[in-house]
């Protein structure tokens, strides 16, 4: 009977665990406005397009995208909705607005291609760029100093 | 006359028992005014820094109850916090439930440390405190080994932003961006502009919720002191042969109390480094153990009795001479080292100061015993010689 | 058939009575420490450099290994508190060097100078243990640390003029690593030191640290070192006897304390820098760790303990760096010596109280 008691609080413990990792998890979604070729066909990229990426915590700032830009917004949890406003080049007519919702859910990051969005495309979805690693300011070894331990110097040979 | 002595020996005990946070008020009145630091700018240092800490000092409170004295080895506690950030920090999970995930994983990491260093003290009984303080450095050892060797070779890590260049092994130094004072900032308050008299107070920002869970963490702490468990605890902590004898599980019970403290530690680490923001993988803990421990004590809590009101005098009286030190030292003899130097020589010194007093007590406990039995004329005699 | 069994039964019996006399973390570190100068010349590693590298530090740390004996056997248990001999020791060197005395007569003055204080620290620090017997080494190691913080105020504030010690551009206090060199550098190490190719044998600091051992172990012999041993092992019985137990116990303070002074002093003219600030912090944990090694208890030590321990604890630390690096081409060495210094204080801690029962 205890044996299972426990099991089932484990069995609640990892659904739990894994309920947190559904909704906390942070996604970045890369979004470009590239040129790119899709079976043979070429999508320009857009002349000016305002993305506003909304999760359920409330707006997010609105991205502007100019072509050949790539930029990066944060969003937490399964799901988040976007609103593309592609506009003409100087930014003042709204030719289309385009809205979707998306759900990334257990997977991390995205890439959402504009150009493709804007064709009415349903594979606008890009694997995510590779990760460049971080700047090289951090890129130092632990020192021997900050390690814990006696600190004793090994005798000039 | 022996009433007498019991008054003077009372006396005594109550000077030994409060005269180092006596101090130390003493101090910080001193250095205050030297430090010219506002009234605001401390208060609200002051506000952030019990809510940091005061959870890591609690969990070193079940283990004295238990008669184990401090609980050194409360920086298991911690690496598993730790560890458990570093898997969060990875899946990039961000917010409360970061945190509460943070958690989750470091607890059974922190069930099994504690289940060896209750068993390892168990084998060396009235000598835990040495005990477990070497085991926190072996443990520390075993940690780097498993930090900065096999994790991103034998245990995947994804993340090129934790991982050192060379493949393998986390980074010194980590941010935690996403969850950086998300509990602080749960449920904000803010409070003033105050003016009484000439006395002035600016806008303060207190994090309601992280008190909420330090509360709570007390009001069990309250419980738990009154449950089968916790009566077993304070008989052993009394006395142990006596508990063995009443049919207490003595070993048992000790290695359950050396279990709740490192998992309470485990999440007191994981609330410090949220509201710090950054993991500093190979010291954090280092420092979280010396530090609960000193403030523990300066709160004017002994090896063998601490309470609550402990805990929060002693985290108050702690920070404010860790604020005020440096810049204390450097108004005075105008260099901030000296004042840096003089908060780390108290942090130790006071550990120092505290165990020999309590040393002391039992010394003259135990020839006090040893008097009575002998009965009086032995006593006159041996005074006579 | 009967024979076979016997002699398989002796045998057995003969390598228990070596196992129980030697211990089985020593067999286990010594297989070790031999199976890594047995790869050395596989990975390529230089036995002779190697080697020399072991017996130098051997050398360094002897003296500060040999300061743990006195207190373990009058009952004081492991001297967690070395680093208050270690700031004597370089409160000695700095004063030393600030009276600008060279050579072998400055490292003579440099222990001249630093016993007095070891002695006068070391006295009040006994005092200190004997109000507080049973729990020595937790509050030694506080004792030690918050020293050490002390004195890291005052190499600040004291007044040293020699302008190779203090800070230049207008700071103003010691600064953290001092050179000894000009003044007392390898004094010891290159005293009729022998040398082929890469071998280098410190022979006049192996004499210094024979003689230190050779003194204490005199000292063991005499009435006081005799009446000290048996306060250690039973001090119940050795007041019954007549003997003073908290004038032994000073006495073993003191000792230890001075023989921390002089054992920094003999490490400082080897490396040939003087350590202050943070610098004498963690300096007791691989001198308790190295004659615990050597198969000494809480509170049972003696010479042997000390010579086995720090080859084997020493002979690791340069051995692993350059072994365990050129196979796996990374530097485990500091965690190396973590978990090894300290799984042997923690087995020396809780071996002590099982045997007890």
């Amino acid at each position: 009977m205890r044996a299972l008691q426990r099991s089932v609080v484990l069995c609640l413990i990892l659904a739990l665990s894994v309920g947190l990792f559904y909704i906390g998890r942070e996604h970045q979604v890369f979004l470009d406005n590239k040129t790119i070729e899709v079976d043979g066909q070429s999508f320009r990229a857009l002349k000016f397009v305002k993305i506003t990426v909304r999760t359920q915590a409330g707006d997010a700032p609105t991205i502007e995208l100019m072509p050949r830009d790539r930029d990066l917004a944060k969003v937490t949890g399964p799901s988040f909705q976007i609103k593309v406003e592609v506009m003409d080049e100087f930014g003042e007519k709204v030719e289309k607005v385009i809205e979707k919702d998306l759900t990334p859910g257990f997977s991390k990051d995205l890439m959402l291609s504009m150009p493709l969005l804007a064709a009415d495309r349903d594979d606008y979805i890009l694997p995510p760029p590779a990760v460049q690693a971080p700047s090289s300011e951090r890129d130092t070894e632990p020192s021997e100093e900050t390690l814990a331990l006696p600190t004793e110097p090994v005798p000039d040979p | 006359m022996m009433q007498k002595r019991s008054i003077t020996q009372k006396l005594s005990r109550l000077l030994a028992n409060n005269a180092v946070p006596v101090i130390f008020i003493f101090i910080s009145a001193g250095a205050i005014p030297l430090s010219g630091f506002s009234a605001t700018y401390l208060i609200q240092e002051l506000l952030i820094r019990v809510g940091r800490n005061s959870f890591l000092i609690l969990s070193l409170l079940v283990p004295i109850m238990a008669g184990m004295g401090l609980n050194f080895g409360m920086i298991l506690g911690a690496m598993a916090g730790q560890i458990g950030l570093v898997f969060v920090s990875d899946w990039a999970i961000v917010g409360i439930p970061g945190i509460v995930l943070a958690m989750i994983i470091g607890t059974p990491v922190a069930v099994a440390l504690g289940l060896l260093c209750g068993n390892v003290l168990n084998r060396a009984k009235g000598q835990e405190m040495v005990t477990s303080y070497i085991l926190g450095f072996f443990i520390n050892g075993v940690y780097q080994l498993v930090v900065l060797y096999f994790m991103g070779w034998l245990i995947p890590i994804a993340s090129p932003s934790l991982v050192l260049s060379r493949g393998y092994g986390i980074r010194n130094a980590i941010s935690l961006l996403g969850i950086r004072t998300v509990l602080d900032r749960l449920l904000p308050l803010r409070v003033g502009p105050f003016d009484v008299g000439s006395f002035h107070l600016d806008v303060v920002n207190i994090p309601v919720a992280t008190y909420i869970v330090i509360a709570a963490f007390c009001f069990f702490i309250v419980w738990f002191r009154r449950t089968k468990l916790g009566q077993d605890m304070r008989a052993i902590g009394q006395n142990m042969a006596v508990a063995d004898s009443a049919g207490i599980p003595v070993n048992r019970t000790r290695v359950i109390a050396i279990v709740i403290s490192t998992v309470l530690a485990c999440y007191g680490q994981v609330i410090f480094l949220q509201n710090m923001g950054t993991l500093n993988t190979y010291n954090s803990h280092d420092q979280a153990g010396m530090f609960s421990i000193a403030a523990l004590l300066i709160g004017g809590a002994s090896v063998s009795r601490a309470g609550i009101g402990n805990v929060f005098l002693g985290v108050v009286l702690f920070h404010l001479m860790f604020i005020v030190a440096p810049m204390a030292g450097k108004n005075l003899m105008g260099q901030a080292q000296i004042g840096e130097y003089f908060r780390v020589f108290v942090s130790y010194g006071i550990i120092a100061v505290a165990l020999v007093l309590h040393a002391w007590n039992r010394h003259n406990e135990r020839v006090d015993a040893r008097r009575s039995l002998r009965g009086p004329t032995d006593a006159k005699a041996k005074e006579a010689a | 058939m009967r024979k076979t069994v016997r002699k398989k039964r002796q045998a057995i019996h003969v390598f228990k009575k070596f196992v129980d006399m030697a211990g089985w973390p020593r067999i286990i570190i010594g297989i070790f420490l031999f199976s890594l100068f047995m790869a050395a010349p596989f990975v390529g590693v230089l036995i002779s450099t190697s080697l020399s590298n072991t017996l130098e530090r051997f050398g360094m740390n002897g003296v500060l290994v040999l300061a743990m004996v006195p207190m373990v056997q009058a009952g004081c248990g492991l001297n967690f508190g070395l680093p208050l001999g270690i700031i004597s020791g370089l409160l000695g060197s700095t004063l030393s060097i600030e009276l600008g005395a060279r050579g072998i007569g400055g490292f003579a003055a440099a222990i001249a100078l630093s016993v007095p204080i070891a002695v006068i620290l070391g006295y009040g620090y006994g005092q200190l243990l004997n109000r507080v017997k049973g729990d020595e080494m937790m509050i030694a190691t506080y004792v030690g640390f918050s020293s050490v913080a002390f004195m890291c105020i005052a190499w600040l504030l004291l007044p040293y003029r020699n302008p190779t010690m203090i800070w230049g551009y207008g700071g103003s206090g010691l600064r953290t690593t001092i050179s000894v060199n000009g003044y007392w550098f390898h004094v010891l190490s290159d005293f009729w030191a022998i040398k082929f190719g890469h071998f280098l044998f410190p022979t006049g600091m192996f004499l210094f640290v024979a003689l230190m051992c050779f003194l204490i172990w005199l000292f063991m012999k005499t009435k006081t070192g005799t009446a000290m041993t048996a306060v250690g092992s039973n001090p119940e019985f050795a007041r019954a006897s007549g003997v003073n137990v908290d004038r032994m116990r000073i006495v073993s303070v003191v000792l230890s304390t001075v023989l921390g002074a002089v054992g920094i002093l003999v490490y400082e003219q080897s490396f040939g820098f003087i350590q202050l600030y943070m610098g004498p912090f963690y300096m007791a944990l691989p001198a308790v760790a190295s004659i615990l090694l050597g198969g000494a208890s809480v509170n049972k030590a003696s010479i042997w303990n000390v010579l086995v321990g720090t080859f084997l604890f020493q002979g690791i630390l340069t051995m692993t760096p350059s072994v365990i690096n050129n196979v796996l081409q990374t530097d485990m060495s500091e965690v190396i010596r973590i978990i090894v210094s300290n799984g042997m204080i923690l087995y020396a801690l809780t071996r002590k109280v099982q045997v007890k029962r």
